[in-house]
């Protein structure tokens, strides 16, 4: 009875001194930290207690500060009401946001807390290696170690190829080569390493299954989307007219009838036991065709001068394009091609419906299977998508902030 | 028209007949193969899925396509204009709340999002709720639930580089004037961002109408489920599945069309 009254109380003060957007405010998160107050002390632990409470205590002093400050601001005139006014919007924007932080605090303690403390942890974690590697015994994937091995190549290669461009940035140049074996290394051992995938009986499941296709779709959509966004701004118009509805067609209809089409009727055309084909084709063909949007973009974004003074140096039309547009314009491009990478990254998640167990397949069957964890199940398999997504998305970020930073 | 210009363009043409014809010869003797015909009749057929005919059954996909689609574009409209102006709030709790929204749903696929509502949220509600949903369709308010807090975290980011991209000069001469904080924002400041988030908002429409094909994932009946029941049931996997595809190639042209007729009608307000 305390607690349903004690929420009208903050806010009140606002009312009556005519700030109603600040009262509704008020009550709202009175009412929010209150009834969480109430189902804490209920039956949770004295320190989520103790935090909603002083969330709550915060509340009701600042709504009663900032009200009475508001109200210093009546009956003034003049210089004097104006600085009564910037005073009590001053307190007004500090007691509010101290009082949203101590409300968001305790919620998000609150259910982090209920989070952490479900019933079904110690089950989902027995199959951490299942939703990881598609296998949930070690025995059964040791034929297969070294092909993991070989998928971490890509990946350090690129790390130390990156890791040269920051050193080459930082001090004197180094020596381009070792940055170049490196990535070609890194490429020959990606595809040495994912050939054997190509086979019908695939091996891998789980979140290696979402790399690798992801990986095996970028290598094909890229040159698509390269072709693709190059012959969209072609002066030959046939050529522009399929560039065009090759693009229009793809982004129109929605990815999960690409995967399924390509799954039923592409085997017809390559053969028998291509159903994983298929699918990394459907996938890389729809991310070409975003990818052709992005490149037509960039290559439309460039100043026409680049493009007539190329000309007019004697270029042709293909070394116009190769030599002057396509270099600046792909600088353009990067991070909404990485964007898009991301995307594609996430709609790995669509093959799962013919069959193949990638990370949100893996999920489904053990959440099917246990029925009784689901809730953890899924949080563990999002955060496991956002932990790749998201540091893409900083990386992403990062470059647009700095896009003409010339490599010297 | 340079000489080698006409020959390349002959050659692409050339090229793409072949390899259309290749493949439609292909995929003809591997049907022949399996003793399968195409036969487009079917959709003239009973429906053992809905009434009517499997034509009808494609409609009636399409119209909870259409439903789903308009019911989450109001939610992720609402939500998102919201988290967009929050993310532009003075107060950094609110500010950086609803930048962590946005970070959470961009980065997540779409498909889990759909599972976690539909099989892991919904048996959290308190049962008198869960009870209701389970006798209201829960796959359908679990799929407009997805699609529309997913699609409200792109609106969010459009809404907040649309307001970003009104002037300060306005905002300034608005305050100076003595309008409110609210009035600035409702009279000065949306009317202008409404127009230059537009054509960003029509292309957000087209891809939340598209990925409400994932519902049939949770087993919503829309123009997906019904196109893969159909495959299900006749064995006719090809005209189904063009048959699911003309329908999302018409649902997009529409959308499209829509949304630049908006932006022109808006444009011309613009100028008088």
């Amino acid at each position: 009875m305390t607690a349903a009254l004690s929420f009208l109380l903050p806010g009140l003060g606002h009312l009556l001194t005519r700030q109603f957007a600040a009262g509704i405010r008020s009550f709202l998160l009175a009412a929010l930290i209150w009834t969480l107050t109430v189902s804490v002390s209920r039956d949770g632990p004295l320190l989520l207690t103790a935090l909603c409470a002083a969330a709550a205590v915060t509340a009701h002093v600042g709504a009663g500060i900032s009200a009475r400050s508001g109200a210093a601001a009546h009956g003034q005139t003049g210089p004097a009401l104006a600085a009564a006014n910037r005073a009590a919007r001053q307190d007004q924007r500090r007691w509010s946001t101290l009082s949203s932080a101590a409300a968001a605090t305790a919620v998000l303690a609150v259910t982090l807390h209920w989070a952490v403390t479900l019933p079904g942890w110690s089950e989902t974690l027995r199959n951490v290696p299942f939703f990881l590697i598609g296998r949930l015994r070690a025995e059964e994937y040791d034929p297969l170690r070294w092909r993991l091995i070989g998928l971490a190549l890509p990946a350090a290669g690129a790390l130390i190829a990156w890791t040269l461009g920051r050193v080459r940035r930082a001090g004197r140049p180094l020596p381009a080569w070792p940055g170049a074996l490196s990535v070609t290394a890194g490429l020959v051992g990606c595809a040495v390493i994912t050939w054997p995938l190509l086979m019908p009986e695939t091996v891998l499941g789980g979140f290696a299954l979402s790399l690798v296709l992801t990986v095996l779709a970028l290598l094909l959509a890229a040159p698509i989307g390269l072709i693709a966004g190059v012959l969209r701004v072609s002066r030959l118009p046939l050529l522009r007219l399929l560039a065009t509805a090759y693009i229009d067609l793809l982004r129109a209809v929605p990815l999960i009838v690409w995967v399924f089409a390509a799954f039923l009727l592409l085997p017809y055309l390559l053969g028998n036991g291509t159903q994983f084909l298929a699918v990394v084709l459907a996938l890389a063909g729809f991310t070409g065709a975003y990818f052709g949007e992005i490149v037509r973009a960039g290559l439309q974004a460039l100043p026409p001068g680049q493009n007539e003074a190329a000309r007019s140096l004697g270029l042709s039309g293909t070394q116009t394009m190769r030599l002057v547009v396509l270099p600046q314009a792909l600088r353009l491009m990067i991070p909404p091609l990485l964007g898009q990478t991301i995307t594609l990254f996430k709609d790995t998640s669509l093959v799962s419906i013919v069959g193949l167990v990638e990370l949100a397949g893996a999920g489904r069957i053990t959440a099917n299977r246990l029925v009784t964890s689901t809730f953890e199940i899924y949080l563990l398999i999002s955060l496991l998508y956002f932990a790749v997504a998201a540091a893409l998305s900083a990386a992403a970020a990062r470059l647009e902030r700095a896009p003409h930073r010339r490599t010297p | 028209m340079p000489r080698h210009h006409v020959t390349i363009q002959l050659l692409a043409g050339l090229g793409v007949i072949l390899l259309f014809s290749l493949a439609t010869v292909q995929v003809r003797a591997g049907l022949q193969a399996q003793n399968i015909t195409l036969d487009w009749g079917i959709f003239r057929q009973p429906s053992s899925l809905t009434a009517g005919t499997y034509g009808t059954t494609i409609l009636l996909g399409m119209l909870t396509t259409v439903k789903l689609a308009a019911l989450g574009l109001t939610l992720a409209l609402t939500l998102g204009t919201a988290v967009g102006l929050g993310r532009l709030s003075l107060n950094p709790v609110v500010s950086r709340l609803c930048a962590a929204y946005v970070g959470l749903f961009r980065n997540t696929p779409l498909l889990v999002q759909f599972f976690f509502w539909n099989f892991a949220a919904i048996p959290l509600l308190p049962a008198s709720a869960r009870e209701w949903l389970y006798a209201h369709k829960p796959e359908q308010w679990a799929s407009v639930l997805a699609l529309g807090v997913y699609t409200a975290a792109f609106v969010a980011e459009t809404v907040r580089a649309g307001v970003q991209g009104v002037p300060a000069g306005q905002v300034e001469a608005a305050r100076s004037l003595g309008m409110p904080e609210w009035t600035v924002t409702r009279r000065v400041v949306l009317p202008q961002a409404l127009r230059a988030v537009l054509p960003p908002l029509g292309s957000q429409a087209l891809n939340l109408t598209k990925n409400s094909s994932l519902a049939s994932q949770i087993g919503v009946t829309e123009l997906f489920y019904q196109g893969s029941q159909i495959q299900a049931n006749t064995f006719r996997g090809f005209e189904s599945t063009a048959a699911v595809a003309l329908g999302y190639l018409s649902l997009s042209l529409l959308i499209t069309g829509a949304a630049r007729l908006l932006e022109r009608r808006l444009a011309t307000g613009a100028r008088r």
